[in-house]
């Protein structure tokens, strides 16, 4: 398990950590004094002595908790890039992933913060504990900071032999578990075909199943997790009793150790094996926890959120394709082509479904990068009407104007494609909302508020797929006429599926064979 | 604790055993202080060799009590879990709430962790501390009564005063992440949804920008959170230093001998309190997940479904309108739909064809059914196989997700021979499907189309059938849907519409145009200007 952290930082965190520990020895130098003088003095107490034990246990806890707040504070700060990070991959791409991408970000990257923020300063916190701790006992009570280097790497070794075994076996825990509730999510989720195929019973049936036998092979392996813990538990037992023995038989036998340092070995003596256990049970977190981090990386490892590959500034065409070759993972849909799209017409593309016909649109879109060749446009600004639609929580309005336009242009636009009268009839007209993706609108006045949004911004490049929705004769006239007034003085590239459309089209390409091939029939 | 009322056993034995090991592990660290302190004072060998036997002897039996208690505690856990599940997918299936909402399902997921906190981390530890320090405020009796009170304060603050006033902290802190993360769960959903559009508009990075305020409003709620917990340990530490320094000045003058063992027995205390804190001042938080999750069971039996052999559905002026929205999507639908027919419903998306689909599947005061002998309550369900608009699939077998489970009697073999011919041999039953987001959308329809074919009620309702399917698949579903006698179909795909029985063209939440092919075809209304809008398809 690698941790990755800045120097700087590591220092900062050892650097707190020694202060606390040290502090606490030092409390129990002076609680030592002080008992000794009670017990074997038969003093009071001396103020002075009660006042620095006091004084030093209360900075200990006041160092503990500036380190916890800094390395948590960092933690979260980490934590917090690597979430950028992740969002930064997102493309036009992601939607097919989308589950995968909202689990990355809502999941996993949350079961990945206690790695960060309890892991990562536990370990350094305890390993720094370990070493003050066995140091100051050289000092104290030599005998017993011994017997501590000489058990303490049973624990380890045990982990290595025992443990290693029963955190695979745990992740294996883990990962069933996930599956359990998966499927049970899966079954709320898909609770409509469950009722719709009256099956309820059978699946309630075989979920409690599921569940009873997830019960009971999960406690077989549990058994095996808490096994190494009561084995480091033991392992922690002898080392204490081992050093109440020695502490013990000193005092009796050879009366050659002080109170003092009798009270300081037994005060320190479970601080050191309690942090030995906690390193072994992190261990076992933190295997935990990196699953997690894999998944997140995958998303990393993705091409994504790249810079724009596009020319931009032709002089007159308004797309330029040279020598260009398009294709996804392993299959080529176009290969060394060209293309050349003159500053105003419209240029129809047409061909079977599946050879590239949207992918192409997007590759002059700057979404798909071609895998050699140049794409060059006169300018980044391109209108682009997909058959796909999408609304996010917005009105009418915004989705037109996108907040760029004044009422009255967005209406006198929504005139001009014939949409006045069903705007009119909404309750709250262009400020109707639209909730959860649902319009009161036909489907082909969808298709004009898209058309709407692209056209009140007048771009010199319009990309269009061909709407699939049925128009009624009326409409379809109607949007045809504006696009024949539009590619006046605009570039329109579209996606045909219809003839009907052709009858417009001053130029008409056809893919096939990895080629753009120009057809007769534009006018 | 209502909600542990199944594992009342290994709840008891639970606690009885924690707090066993937790008395035992008191008491070890008390004994090795009274040791150092009779020591000096010259007792018998064997007492002090007792002493350490009984330590040792001590410690193993805590560690073999805390073994046996998180065995108990676990199951104890994991069989809560299970059967909260279960009551709750019981009541989920009377529920009409969309369940495929992702928000909803990713708040259920997080309920459900929280849920596993619940009694291994919260409750059952805070109980067996409480428990431990009654029984160690008894023994303090035997002291002095100043202990005593010592002892009552400073549990009373850390294991009541100070959780209960970070918890009033926590919940509201709480609330606010719990608000952020649905807010930025329903934007970066809409920004991974619309990117396209966003990224032409050049709006992409300015959407990102906001997407990465709530990754720092995230980070912000964590800090606070974290710093409440810091500060709660810091607060134990400082009450920790003070009962060290009073147990100092009560005890000195009568019983200085055994003040090393108090001590000691003091510092141990707090090790086993201290840990407890932080849940407990979680507790509101999670049990309003665990009460979301747990209300009243529900009636175990489902409605009563209108038997087999309707012969008709009549819709009768049939108005639909969605939770929230102002118009209505449904107007005044009238129809008719009749036994050994088939019934093609088309028109432009958004039209209303899936919401009718729907509402003819749930049956309400507009859907009447008929049966052999007159009308007769309830939904068609009994008697239909049906495709809906969303498919649904589970991560489990082929098999299982074809016969939901066992639910319908077919054999592996028929299976096979269904997915054969739908082109899906690379699946053979016992495949499991472990990502149900990995299925494509051609292979969700050829997989739910096999679970229609394997239930083949009298009725089949089908939304989009064909859709996502490349040419030669679509004849072939088309094929198997003609050959049944009673089917009612929303489609956009015209090519087999002469082979329906019945049209109806909807347009704007209306029927608009019903009839057979040839008669609408002479009208040349709505459904023939569809069918010529097909036919010019290059």
């Amino acid at each position: 398990m690698k941790i990755n952290i800045p120097v700087r930082q590591l220092v900062l965190y050892v650097l707190l950590c020694l202060g606390a520990v040290g502090a606490f020895i030092l409390f129990g130098h002076n609680i030592s004094k002080v008992l000794s003088d009670i017990v074997i003095g038969g003093n009071p107490p001396g103020a002075a002595d009660v006042m620095w034990m006091a004084g030093f246990f209360a900075l200990s806890a006041l160092l503990t908790f500036l380190y916890r707040v800094v390395s948590r504070r960092t933690a979260n700060a980490r934590i917090e890039r690597l979430g950028q990070k992740v969002l930064g991959k997102i493309d036009d791409r992601t939607v097919k992933y989308s589950e995968s991408m909202m689990n990355a970000v809502f999941v996993h990257l949350e079961k990945y913060r206690p790695f960060e923020k309890v892991f990562i300063p536990t370990i350094i916190q305890t390993l720094v504990r370990l070493c003050t701790i066995i140091i100051a006992m050289f000092f104290i009570h030599r005998a017993a900071a011994f017997i501590m280097l000489f058990t303490a790497p049973f624990v380890p070794l045990y982990y290595v032999l025992v443990g290693l075994r029963t955190a695979d076996e745990s992740k294996d825990r883990a990962t069933q578990f996930d599956a359990l509730g998966t499927l049970f999510l899966n079954l709320i989720r898909g609770k409509n075909t469950v009722r719709d195929t009256q099956s309820g019973q059978t699946v309630a049936e075989r979920l409690r199943a599921f569940n009873e036998r997830y019960v009971k092979d999960t406690m077989a392996i549990l058994k095996y997790a808490f096994q190494s813990t009561l084995m480091l538990e033991f392992i922690t037992i002898l080392g204490i009793g081992l050093i109440a023995l020695e502490v013990g038989l000193e005092i009796i036998i050879f009366e050659s150790i002080t109170f003092y340092a009798a009270f300081f070995t037994l005060l320190l003596a479970p601080e050191f094996y309690n942090a030995l256990k906690v390193l072994g049970i992190e261990f076992h977190n933190g295997k935990l926890a990196q699953g997690h981090l894999e998944v997140i990386e995958e998303w990393l490892e993705k091409e994504g959120g790249e810079t724009d590959y596009r020319l931009i500034g032709t002089d007159g065409n308004a797309v330029e394709l040279k020598n260009i070759s398009i294709g996804h993972n392993t299959t080529t849909l176009l290969a060394q082509t060209d293309l050349k799209v003159p500053s105003a017409g419209f240029t129809a593309i047409t061909g079977p479904s599946g050879i590239g016909k949207t992918t192409l649109l997007r590759t002059i879109l700057g979404l798909h990068r071609p895998e050699e060749g140049e794409v060059w446009v006169r300018s980044d600004d391109i209108g682009y009407i997909s058959d796909q639609v999408y609304f996010s929580d917005t009105t009418i309005y915004d989705y037109v104007s996108e907040g760029n336009y004044e009422e009255a242009e967005v209406s006198a636009i929504l005139d001009e494609l014939g949409m006045t009268k069903s705007i009119n009839n909404l309750d709250e007209g262009i400020h109707t909302r639209i909730v959860n993706h649902s319009i009161p609108l036909s489907g082909g006045e969808i298709v004009r508020l898209k058309m709407a949004r692209v056209l009140i911004r007048r771009p010199g490049i319009i990309l269009m797929d061909e709407p699939t929705e049925f128009l009624d004769a009326r409409t379809e006239q109607l949007v045809m006429d504006h696009l024949e007034k539009l590619k006046q003085d605009a570039a329109i590239i579209a996606v045909v599926h219809r003839r009907q459309l052709l009858k417009i089209a001053d130029r008409h390409y056809t893919l096939s064979d990895g080629r753009i091939v120009p057809q007769e029939g534009g006018h | 604790m209502g909600y542990l009322t199944g594992e009342r056993k290994q709840v008891f034995y639970s606690i009885l055993l924690g707090l066993a090991g937790g008395l035992v592990g008191v008491a070890l660290f008390g004994l090795s202080g009274y040791m150092i302190s009779l020591s000096f004072f010259e007792p018998p060998f064997f007492v002090i060799i007792l002493i350490i036997a009984v330590i040792k002897l001590f410690g193993m039996m805590k560690g073999a009590f805390r073994y046996i208690e998180r065995l108990l505690s676990h199951e104890a856990t994991f069989q809560m879990i299970g059967r909260l599940r279960l009551n709750y997918f019981r009541k989920s299936l009377a529920l009409d709430e969309d369940t495929h909402s992702a928000r909803f399902i990713q708040r259920l997921n997080q309920h459900f962790d929280r849920v596993e906190d619940y009694y291994i981390r919260i409750i059952y530890p805070y109980i067996t501390a409480a428990l431990l320090t009654l029984i160690l405020i008894m023994l303090a009796g035997y002291i002095n009564i100043e202990s005593v009170l010592l002892m009552t304060g400073a549990s009373l603050l850390l294991l009541f005063a100070v959780p209960k006033l970070f918890e009033r902290l926590n919940h509201e802190e709480a609330g606010r992440r719990e608000e952020t993360d649905s807010t930025f769960y329903m934007k970066l959903y809409h920004y991974i949804h619309d990117y396209t559009d966003l990224f032409v508009t050049k709006r992409a990075k300015s959407h990102k920008v906001k997407l990465d305020g709530y990754l720092s409003r995230i980070r912000h709620s964590e800090d606070r959170q974290d710093l409440f917990d810091s500060l709660m340990v810091l607060a134990a530490n400082i009450i920790q230093i003070a009962v060290l320094t009073l147990i100092i000045f009560t005890m000195y003058r009568e019983i200085p001998m055994l003040v090393p063992m108090v001590m000691l027995l003091a510092l141990s205390y707090f090790d086993q309190v201290i840990p407890v804190m932080q849940p407990a001042s979680r507790y509101r938080s999670v049990k309003d997940a665990v009460g979301e999750l747990d209300a009243e069971d529900t009636t175990r039996d489902p409605a009563t479904e209108a038997s087999e052999g309707i012969g008709r559905i009549y819709i009768k002026g049939l108005r639909y309108k969605y939770r929230g929205t102002a118009a209505d999507v449904l107007k005044d639908v009238t129809a008719v739909f009749d036994a050994g027919q088939k019934h093609a419903l088309i028109g432009s998306s958004g039209s209303g064809k899936t919401t009718l689909l729907n509402s003819i599947i749930e049956g309400g005061g507009s859907v009447h059914l008929y049966g052999g002998d007159g009308e007769t309550a309830g939904t068609i369900r009994q008697d239909a196989s049906i495709m809906p608009q969303h498919l649904d699939f589970y991560n489990a077998t082929v098999e299982d997700n074809i016969t939901m489970f066992g639910h319908m009697d077919v054999s592996p073999e028929t299976i096979r021979h269904h997915l054969e011919t739908l082109e899906m041999a690379y699946y053979a039953p016992e495949t499991m499907i472990t990502h149900t987001g990995r299925l494509s959308g051609g292979e969700e329809k050829r997989l739910h189309f096999i679970r229609m074919m394997v239930e083949n009620r009298k009725w089949w309702i089908m939304d989009e059938p064909t859709a996502r399917l490349d040419d030669r698949l679509k004849q072939k579903i088309w094929d198997r849907v003609m050959a049944q006698d009673t089917v009612i179909v929303s489609t956009h795909d015209l090519s087999r519409l002469d082979e329906f029985d019945q049209i109806h063209y909807m347009e704007e939440g209306r029927i608009i145009e019903s009839g057979n092919y040839s008669s609408l075809m002479v009208r040349g209304g709505a459904v023939y200007e569809a069918v010529m809008r097909y036919a010019d398809k290059l």
